[in-house]
């Protein structure tokens, strides 16, 4: 009997008093549920062995059973939910990374800032922050910023997988980057944690942030040598400090070397990549079309970021050259002759057909000079009319263009669309072709520019209606074209 | 044996009074049980029109930032953001099917759910002492006026067929109006809740995660048709 009531007392009271007790430590509103669920179950189980305990003897040992049995699937119940606590605790805690966020607001301005004051001294292994805060927030600020070079190139199709890449080119970059640095430091032997190269790599994209805000912001048609001059200083300037600190922390000549040119080769290219990537260049494209023609295999998904490429290029020679209507007429031509069956076809066309509809609205503004768009537009017309969902989007697809002209830069937009389509695509050569540009001859590309080459247009007029049909091919087949020229 | 069964019986009457009485003392909030079972019989009409109505009272204290209101800190609920949330989702989204229209829905509604997320996560690995869906509560709460400048931007787009300068500035002042409000509300809501001298380390990704989703809505040039 006494026990029997001790386990009433503790079916009843203690395994309550223990619930609350738990309930302190824990989130407030998943331990009020559980003690609430706890309850129920208890007064469930009191009705429960009550009603059976009215009974004579042999139904008490039954209840006695009943309420044991109950008392250990509790017990079980509460043991079982610790444990899983405590493994979620150990593995999901974000305790873990609490020392790497301990940080006041002027230790990491001070960090900032120090991003680009190299330190001279070698010989002594230079100081790292292990922190995680500033990196983390530059690669945020990174991918907005990177947005915003997106977007004031025009690029409003589609924003949404544009976050997604410039998302996963940040985040991968810096974890990429410090992954194959850290295995080369370890195997350089140097003396540097994994944390401290996640550390130094994330502060170094301070860089790449101030330059591509500035060179969004200032830039212009004719002055890349303000970004190449920028890319130079700010960039090269965190690149001698991250390779300053390598080189405190690593011996031997032959290690220094290789750490040192594997992470600035990483930096800058990056910079380079990020700049062109997402910014337009007339001479790339240029060149990007040519090599579309050799490039052996073209990934069916890449071929939304193609369109845009072929059906602005004219856009872009029109800006520049007022006769260069007819590519435009018939590229629309080439388009509109097949019948677009399957729907990325139609998507490619579409693609093709709005950006080419973009030059209406910008004929109508009033900054464009050039009286030769008026004929375009008058190409343009009875596309428009046949499509009438594109109807809606070129109003709207137009009004990009008066907030950036706005801006002051007519002829920038024009360029600009496309251009970070042409080395969104071929990642390889998107890295290469800056590099061989930016050894070239940049200020003959500025030139190239104002001038207006028509040898060049009539060579990308071929270019771009075999390139339409070799889009089209691709696109029916899923194989290669061979190259038309 | 009949003392036994009748000390049983008074023990099994006067549990749960007894019970109830002790949940009582500690402290722990015995409204919540009580409410437990008595919101179970009440017509559904009436929870959802108390739902509603606890939404409605955030809403307002979003839109009117006060330090001594706390109850969005209180009484969380992700009604609200999700309300929010696809409602901005749905207006932001492509409305070319071929083109991306369900993957632009998709990536609004990721960004902001795990933008919120990351927020949240920032603001306790510095020390804050809100827990997690308070924090996230609040940050989906102050879209509000992020959302309404989204709608005032549509109705612009919607209203008239060619877009000028004018009408883009407009609509961008609108959006800037909301950007500021809305960070300034989280700033209100959750300011507190962190160390004072790392306040600005905490205001920052709130400033970012208000700003892309800005510049998402400044940045949506296409009108429904």
């Amino acid at each position: 009997m006494a026990s029997f009531q001790q386990n009433q007392s503790e079916a009843s009271a203690v395994i309550d008093m223990s619930t609350l007790e738990d309930g302190a430590g824990l989130d407030d509103d998943i331990s009020i549920a559980s003690s609430g669920d706890e309850f129920v179950d208890v007064r469930k189980r009191e009705r429960a062995t009550s009603d059976t305990s009215d009974e004579g003897d042999p139904s008490l040992a039954k209840g006695l059973t009943g309420a044991l049995g109950q008392s250990m699937a509790e017990q079980v119940w509460k043991t079982g939910s610790q444990q899983a606590k405590k493994a979620f605790n150990l593995y999901a805690n974000i305790d873990i990374l609490r020392p790497y966020f301990d940080v006041e607001p002027r230790k990491v301005m001070k960090r900032l800032l120090h991003t680009f004051i190299p330190s001279r001294v070698i010989s002594v292994p230079q100081k790292v922050a292990s922190e995680l805060y500033g990196p983390l927030m530059i690669v945020f600020t990174l991918i907005a910023v990177l947005l915003y070079n997106m977007k004031s190139s025009g690029h409003t199709v589609r924003e949404g997988t544009l976050m997604g890449t410039a998302f996963f080119v940040c985040f991968g970059y810096w974890w990429g980057t410090s992954a194959l640095l850290y295995f080369i430091a370890y195997i350089c032997n140097s003396h540097i944690a994994a944390i401290q190269v996640l550390s130094l790599t994330g502060y170094a994209l301070v860089a790449h942030c101030v330059v591509l805000f500035l060179g969004t912001a200032f830039h212009s048609v004719s002055s890349h040598s303000m970004f190449y001059l920028m890319w130079a200083v700010f960039g090269g300037l965190s690149t001698v400090k991250m390779v300053l600190v390598y080189m405190s922390r690593t011996s031997g000549q032959t290690q220094r070397l290789a750490l040192a040119g594997t992470c600035a080769a990483l930096h800058l290219l990056f910079l380079l990549y990020l700049h062109f990537a997402y910014h337009n260049i007339v001479q790339d494209l240029d060149q990007t079309l040519q090599e579309l023609h050799h490039v052996p295999r073209v990934p069916v998904s890449r071929l939304h970021d193609m369109g845009p490429i072929r059906s602005t290029h004219p856009v872009i020679r029109r800006v520049i050259d007022p006769q260069a209507a007819d590519p435009m007429a018939r590229v629309q031509a080439a388009g509109k002759s097949k019948v677009p069956k399957t729907r990325v076809e139609r998507d490619a066309n579409q693609q093709l057909l709005d950006l080419g509809l973009k030059d209406a609205p910008l004929d109508k503004s009033a900054d464009n000079d050039s009286g030769g768009e008026n004929a375009d537009a008058a190409v343009n017309i009875p596309v428009v009319q046949n499509h009438d969902q594109d109807g809606g989007k070129n109003e709207n697809l137009g009004m990009v263009h008066p907030a950036d002209l706005a801006n002051g830069k007519p002829g920038d937009q024009a360029i600009e669309k496309p251009g970070e389509q042409a080395m969104g695509n071929p990642g390889n050569q998107a890295v290469k072709k800056p590099g061989d540009q930016a050894i070239g001859k940049p200020g003959d590309q500025v030139e190239e520019h104002e001038v207006g080459n028509e040898e060049n247009h009539q060579n990308n007029d071929e270019d771009n209606t075999h390139l339409e049909h070799h889009k089209l091919d691709i696109e029916d087949t899923g194989q290669r074209p061979a190259p038309a020229a | 044996m009949a003392a036994t069964s009748v000390d049983v019986s008074d023990v099994t009457d006067q549990v749960p009074l007894d019970v109830e009485g002790d949940i009582t003392v500690p402290g722990a909030p015995p409204e919540m049980d009580e409410d437990d079972f008595s919101t179970l019989d009440e017509p559904v009409k009436d929870t959802i029109l108390r739902d509603l109505k606890a939404v409605g009272k955030k809403f307002v204290h979003v839109l009117n930032p006060l330090k001594g209101s706390r109850s969005l800190l209180r009484e969380w609920d992700l009604w609200g953001p999700l309300v929010l949330c696809v409602m901005v989702a749905l207006l932001l989204q492509g409305d070319n099917a071929a083109d991306t229209g369900a993957p632009q829905f998709a990536e609004v509604f990721v960004i902001l759910w795990v933008g919120a997320v990351v927020v949240t996560l920032n603001s306790q690995l510095l020390g804050g002492q809100l827990s997690f869906f308070q924090s996230v509560c609040v940050l989906g709460y102050c879209v509000l006026p992020l959302s309404i400048a989204l709608i005032v931007c549509r109705i612009i787009l919607a209203a008239t067929a060619t877009q000028t300068i004018v009408l883009f500035a407009i609509r961008f002042v609108t959006v800037l109006l909301g950007f500021a409000w809305s960070t300034f509300a989280a700033m209100a809501f959750l300011g507190d809740s962190q160390p004072v001298n790392r306040k600005a380390l905490a205001v920052y990704p709130i400033f970012l995660f208000y700003f892309i989703i800005s510049w998402m809505i400044i940045s949506h040039t296409h009108s429904d048709t």
